[in-house]
């Protein structure tokens, strides 16, 4: 045993995972560049007060279809409204909706994994085919549905978002727990005695984490484009709300008149979801998921 | 190179880049194996054996390239080679049998599709080809060759499936067949049948072989010659024989000592890495440390009469997967709990774990604690007395979580306070320093005793130890086993070993329980299993192991390798295989001949009858 007594050679400490997944996603172009648009987004939102003296549900009549140039930067719509102003206030809108939305979902989709995953048997199943017939229907279906019994308003985007998107979390998040499970070290908590809680938290979801992290990502940008789907289809967020599908339905029929009222809301959309979207490859690639069984799932 | 040159390989090293810096797998390799020859590359894990040899078929892992050198097999260098020559090559001239023939086989195609694809002679019909796998398996011994063609991979045992593996690499007659560790995970019973086979194959087929292992024993019986490699450099090569009854180089001379052996008891040294660094001949004497068993202590664990059942409902002819099991363990014991695969060691283990729920009988701690219920209603100083030690030390630990959070857990699980991390590491001999190091920086033998400070750290009176030194390079098997003696007798821990590796018995058990079939079959002192009266059973594992030095060619050869896919539901389990097996061992379970104190045998047959001689399997 000598060699063990003799002292190792230093080690550096545990490596950081974080430090090595941001040198990962920095080393590619296309995930950089996803991460700053979805960072660009969020400073945005968040200095949106700061950004523009405008109210954006403020109505003046005396600048109604204002092109930009003047005091407001990109122009106003019908009712006079900044649309600048509106723009960046429905970044916030957007964004908490479909981040929380998409938390809500992920939390409750691993939540439900992890139990199916170490349940197994009829635990297993009974959660499988539940969810099985969730997705079977169609996601626009079935938020609408949601929308129309509960009424809109931004907590019936949020659950009908969780509704729709939970099954599939969960159907990615148990098959990498699966995988987990039959580990010895999973054994070992079991037969030390812990709890099922216990061992979904201390051993199962450390090593799923990099999945859901992804599945995070991914969701949030489908997420953002399916509220604003709803709110253009007068489903969604009740006007004068700054919500982006809002305000490109409010001025599709303006478009020649002031084209930035439909434009910005566009681009912005756009970009974050560009932004989501390349964020979660890259976040994807540095964590080694496979991808596509992440977009077949 | 002349025509008796089937592998030439001239200076090679193959490296592959990392951040920026080149690594060398293979340094500097340079060898020869003439036609008709067996050669066979030992090393440690890392050591690049895998590498090497699949350099004999063109093949590289993704990421590592060439730097330097050349090989050349049947006189044509294959890096040189453009791929359709190259698809010639392995086509024609090179065969391939991988480690785990189970993966290696498409699940979803029956064995006579799979066999079909490597057969590549144009015009062949279907009945052709049929005929021809057919004639292939039966060529491995395959049972039932005609009826394995329509069946699929999932339907055979490991052994067979490696039979499979192997028909579909001599299918085309291939000059050189490579086999990368082609036994390692079978039993000694089916390695034994699978090495036999490859031998008569060379004979017949005419081929030459690379054998890839770490198993000094199945290249001493296979090989003519050897290439030790060591940190991807060969450090001794030569004539098999000569190169391990006559080590030269320091390293080769650890591997050959540290080597547990079936005819000696006692652990061997460790393998002492330092001394080898630096070149220190061995004085070639092998210390082996004998344990001494315990005496008059009480019994840890007491098992009566258990049962478990995995049936839903009986089926006819049939019986429980273990059945009537009663043993006990003792305080600083170490007992070991042996069979093959299949023959419920470790469903036994789970159940004392209480991972596993039990149809019948008892099982009782030391002071009186039952251990009937499942983990989940178990109180908590039940919990802590029973410990387990995992196989693979690669899984037993999370990775995300650094050692001092996987042996902090059970002290503040338990809400022990008198043990530290400190402490637990000092006991298994690893630095304090190690403590905030995840897993994966870790190697195999640490890792493992990271595993043995997490259970020890509890504070047990019984520990379950899962194999735990069958997946260890033979260089670190050593210490492990020093470390399990050293808790024993220094906490007085019972033991409870479970192991296929009779040498690593012989090494370190002080009794000896021997399952068939979820039977005990027979219980004894180590020295009374290993003595010239045994059970049949006992006595096919003993003749199958094949150890470095043996005389291969004086050993039994048996045939009937396959256990039973489930007991039977009366008289003795070994009855199928047994070779004096009579008429009331189909009916009647046997009865205990007490052979001497401390050692039972169930057996209908004499003790008399039990003796090396009359057991020969032919």
């Amino acid at each position: 045993m000598t060699t063990l007594t003799a002292s190792p050679a230093p080690v550096a400490a545990a490596p950081g995972a974080l430090r090595r997944v941001v040198r990962s996603v920095l080393r590619s172009r296309m995930a950089t560049f996803g991460f700053a648009l979805v960072f660009l987004h969020i400073a945005l939102a968040l200095l949106a007060p700061v950004l523009t003296p405008f109210n954006p549900t403020a109505n003046d009549g005396l600048v109604p279809l204002e092109n930009p140039g003047g005091v407001h930067l990109l122009g106003t719509d019908a009712l006079g409204r900044d649309i600048l102003a509106r723009t960046l206030f429905g970044g916030q809108y957007a964004l908490a909706i479909s981040f929380s939305a998409t938390a809500i979902a992920v939390v409750l989709g691993s939540t439900i994994a992890g139990i199916a995953a170490f349940k197994g048997g009829i635990v297993d199943d009974v959660i499988s085919r539940f969810l099985d017939s969730v997705l079977a229907v169609p996601a626009i279906l079935s938020m609408l549905v949601i929308v129309t019994v509960f009424g809109s308003g931004p907590w019936v985007i949020i659950l009908a978002v969780v509704v729709v998107y939970t099954g599939g979390v969960t159907r990615i998040v148990r098959a990498a727990a699966m995988d987990v499970m039959p580990r010895d070290y999973i054994t070992a908590a079991k037969a030390r005695g812990e709890g099922m809680f216990s061992i979904l938290v201390r051993e199962v979801f450390p090593n799923v984490l990099d999945i859901i992290l992804v599945e995070f990502a991914m969701r949030a940008s489908w997420v953002v484009l399916l509220i604003s789907s709803l709110s253009f289809l007068g489903f969604g967020a009740n006007p004068p709300t700054p919500d982006w599908g809002l305000m490109v339905a409010e001025n599709r029929n303006l478009m020649a008149v002031v084209p930035w009222a439909t434009l910005s809301p566009i681009l912005a959309l756009a970009t974050l979801i560009v932004g989501l979207n390349l964020a979660a490859d890259g976040l994807a690639k540095s964590f080694g998921v496979d991808r596509m069984k992440e977009v077949l799932g | 190179m002349s025509d008796a040159t089937i592998v030439s390989v001239n200076n090679l090293s193959v490296s592959y880049t990392s951040g920026g810096l080149k690594v060398d797998v293979l340094k500097d390799i340079s060898l020869r194996l003439e036609r008709g020859r067996t050669l066979g590359l030992v090393g440690e894990s890392g050591s690049g054996k895998s590498t090497l040899a699949s350099t004999f078929l063109g093949a590289l892992r993704s990421g590592s390239f060439i730097s330097k050198g050349t090989v050349e097999v049947a006189g044509q260098d294959v890096f040189a080679l453009p791929a359709p020559a190259l698809r010639q090559l392995r086509r024609n001239d090179v065969a391939l049998v991988p480690q785990n023939a189970g993966s290696a086989l498409t699940p979803t195609m029956r064995i006579m599709d799979q066999i079909a694809e490597s057969l590549h002679t144009p015009g062949m019909d279907r009945a052709a080809k049929r005929a021809r796998a057919e004639e292939l398996l039966r060529l491995v011994r395959l049972p039932n060759p005609a009826q394995a063609l329509g069946k699929y991979p999932h339907q055979f045992s490991g052994g067979q499936q490696q039979r499979i593996g192997i028909a579909m690499a001599v299918a085309a007659n291939p000059a050189l067949l490579v086999l990368d560790e082609p036994t390692t995970g079978l039993d000694v019973v089916t390695q034994a049948a699978i090495l036999d086979v490859l031998a008569d194959l060379q004979q017949t087929l005419n081929m030459s072989m690379v054998l890839v292992s770490h198993d000094l024993g199945v290249i001493d019986k296979m090989c003519t010659d050897i290439a030790v490699l060591r940190e991807g450099r060969i450090v001794e090569s030569g004539a098999t024989r000569r190169v391990l009854a006559q080590p030269q180089h320091p390293y080769t001379q650890g591997l050959v000592y540290s080597v547990p052996r079936v005819d000696v008891p006692g652990i061997p040294p460790s393998m002492d890495t330092a001394a080898i660094d630096a070149g220190i001949q061995s004085t070639g004497e092998r210390e082996v440390y004998v344990r001494t068993a315990p005496s008059g202590t009480p019994p840890v664990l007491q098992v009566r009469d258990l049962s478990i059942d995995y049936r839903r409902r009986p089926v006819p002819g049939t019986g429980p997967t273990v059945q009537g099991v009663s043993f006990d363990v003792n305080a600083s014991e170490i007992v070991a709990l042996v069979g093959e695969s299949g023959s419920g060691k470790s469903t036994i283990a789970n159940a004392i774990a209480g991972l596993q729920r039990t149809e019948a009988g008892t099982m009782v701690l030391a002071g009186g604690a039952d251990l009937a219920r499942t983990v989940s209603a178990r109180p908590k100083g039940i919990r802590q007395a029973v410990q387990l030690i995992f196989q693979n030390a690669d899984t037993s630990l999370n990775p995300r979580k650094t050692v001092h959070a996987a042996i902090a857990r059970p002290l503040q699980l338990f809400g022990i306070k008198k043990t530290t991390v400190a402490q637990s590491l000092a006991e298994v001999d690893l630095p304090l320093g190690f403590a905030q190091r995840l897993p994966g920086q870790l190697s195999g033998g640490q890792r493992q005793r990271v595993g043995i400070a997490r259970a020890i750290a509890a504070g047990p009176s019984l520990v379950l130890a899962d194999e735990i030194v069958s997946a260890l390079d033979v260089s670190v098997q050593s210490s492990i086993l020093r470390l399990m003696d050293t808790m024993s007798r220094d906490k007085g821990i019972g033991f409870l070993f479970i192991t296929h590796d009779l040498a690593v018995v012989r090494a370190v058990a002080d009794r000896v329980v021997v399952l068939y079939l979820g039977r005990v079959v027979e219980e004894g002192t180590v020295e009374a299993i290993f003595s010239e009266t045994s059970h049949p059973y006992t006595r096919l594992l003993l003749d199958s192991v094949i150890e470095l030095g043996d005389d291969h060619d004086a050993k039994p050869r048996n045939v009937k390798d396959e256990i039973p896919a489930a007991p039977p539901e009366f008289g003795c389990p070994y009855a199928s295989r047994c070779p004096l097996v009579r008429d009331v061992c189909r009916t009647k379970a046997p009865p205990a001949i007490r052979v001497s104190e401390g050692h039972q045998i169930m057996c209908h047959a004499d003790a008399s009858e039990l003796s090396p001689s009359t057991l020969a399997h032919s």
